[in-house]
């Protein structure tokens, strides 16, 4: 079995997600569309086209139990669409904010959905279906309480009491620029973010207030992350291949997932000296057409998990700049680039 | 002022002025010491410690960026990447952003050109985003 997967299905994707049984995808190639693939064969093909946004479509997310999608876009407009007799049918959010819409995500019984305004980039729901994590352009994380008493009802026990509804929980303040990732793990008992100075950090909720491990790395910034374990986070941004932190006595970068092609390190150094020499030689840059080693081709911009079960992810997809949907399989992933989730 | 400044809460965080304009004259004191002792890399320790990153004061920053600069020049070639190795991780941070200011001064560069690519060879690409997306300047 090979490592990935691999499918070129636009030019740049913004945005995709996944139906329950993995037979669909929707993404959105970068315009007021969404496109939905079904598998036919071998091939993704063509089966829906939602055009009800006036403006790029920003995130999507696909309701496993309900089969209802949600997607919010520029246009400052979040739909939930229906399938109804063949047709996915739009149902208008008022959201009522100025700004474009940046993120949505169904919550995990799939009966509310959180957005933010602009300066917030992501949305997270803890698995307990009340706690929502923000991650904003002005460099803070914030925990708040979302209970809703028309869709949550009065049986619940809110677990940080009484919390007003809009006021953060608590706030951290580890990243000293935009914010771009932010996810609960799988037990809701940690929350991973990660900013664009390359800056990752894991709060930690055993305790009250959590305790934040700040982890610098090496390489260029994150944009998404996916808790593969509790203890096993992998990363996608601008270094176009997917890298691995583990939690070993602390957080740390373990490895990266995808080493690109055998050669990688001799071509890369060469064809940067070439870039250069031909910009000198003829005044030009003529390695256009250069192809990096690793899988993606440009940023990568969002990962998701195709295949999970409790809490584990054994496949994994991802999307970027490079309209490429690659999923990944982690165990083949393991063995062929030697590195260990935990 | 751009659009992100108006949103990015300011806090007052970090230390007075006051407190900075003193641990800039014991920063200069001790480095001295320990160039006169012969341990550069005791002076290098205490140059990178608790930059004045939190203050609007432009003179302070200054003052203490020519304490510094001043010393990372003086350095030999060679010297370089020994003392770069025995730096931790946030060190380098702090470490990078000195030599891009030393860089944009634009004398002796190539003693900074020097610390720039032991700092990206230890710290990796990180080391230079940080630079550039921090608002936390020295």
């Amino acid at each position: 079995m090979s490592a990935y997967d691999i499918d070129h299905l636009a030019q740049c994707i913004t945005a995709h997600a996944w139906n329950a049984d993995r037979s669909r995808v929707a993404l959105c190639p970068n315009n007021n569309e969404v496109h939905i693939y079904a598998k036919q064969g071998t091939s993704w093909v063509v089966e829906h086209v939602l055009a009800e946004h006036d403006q790029v479509v920003t995130s999507i997310d696909w309701a496993p139990k309900t089969n209802r999608i949600l997607t919010s876009s520029q246009d400052r407009n979040a739909y939930v669409w229906t399938f109804k007799d063949g047709q996915w049918k739009p149902v208008l959010v008022l959201l009522r904010i100025n700004r474009a819409a940046t993120h949505v995500k169904w919550s995990p019984q799939e009966n509310k959905f959180a957005k933010h305004k602009s300066t917030v980039l992501k949305v997270d729901w803890h698995p307990n279906n009340l706690l929502l994590a923000t991650s904003s352009s002005d460099y803070k994380v914030r925990v708040f309480d979302a209970y809703v008493k028309k869709a949550d009802g009065r049986n619940v026990t809110r677990p940080y009491g009484e919390v007003p509804f809009g006021e953060p929980i608590f706030e951290f303040d580890q990243c000293a620029s935009w914010v771009h990732a932010l996810k609960w793990s799988p037990s809701g008992s940690s929350l991973a973010f990660s900013s664009h100075d390359s800056t990752f950090a894991v709060a930690n909720f055993a305790t009250n207030p959590p305790t934040v491990e700040k982890v610098r790395l090496r390489g260029l910034p994150l944009r998404d992350l996916l808790y593969i374990t509790e203890n096993s986070i992998a990363g996608v941004g601008y270094d176009c291949a997917p890298i691995l932190i583990t939690n070993q006595n602390g957080w740390k970068y373990s490895d990266e997932m995808d080493k690109g092609s055998d050669n990688a390190g001799a071509a890369e150094a060469t064809s940067a000296r070439k870039l250069f020499q031909n910009k000198v030689d003829l005044g030009e840059s003529k390695s256009s057409d250069k192809k990096l080693t690793t899988v993606h081709q440009n940023c990568v911009t969002t990962i998701v998990p195709f295949k999970s079960v409790g809490g584990v992810v054994s496949d994994f997809s991802t999307s970027g700049l490079d309209g490429n949907i690659v999923i990944w399989h982690v165990k083949a992933l393991e063995a062929k680039n030697k590195f260990k989730v935990i | 002022m751009n659009y992100e400044d108006d949103n990015v809460e300011t806090q007052s965080v970090g230390k007075s002025d006051a407190e900075y304009k003193s641990d800039i004259s014991n920063r200069e004191k001790e480095v001295t010491k320990a160039l006169n002792m012969g341990k550069p890399q005791d002076a290098l320790a205490v140059a990178l410690a608790d930059p004045p990153i939190y203050t609007k004061t432009a003179a302070i920053k200054d003052q203490n960026a020519t304490i510094v600069l001043n010393l990372l020049g003086s350095f030999k070639e060679k010297d370089v990447e020994t003392s770069v190795e025995s730096l931790n991780d946030e060190q380098l941070d702090v470490l990078m952003k000195y030599v891009y200011r030393g860089l944009a001064v634009g004398e002796n560069s190539a003693i900074f050109f020097k610390w720039h690519e032991c700092v990206l060879k230890k710290g990796g690409m990180g080391t230079i985003i940080r630079v550039i997306s921090e608002k936390k300047t020295v």
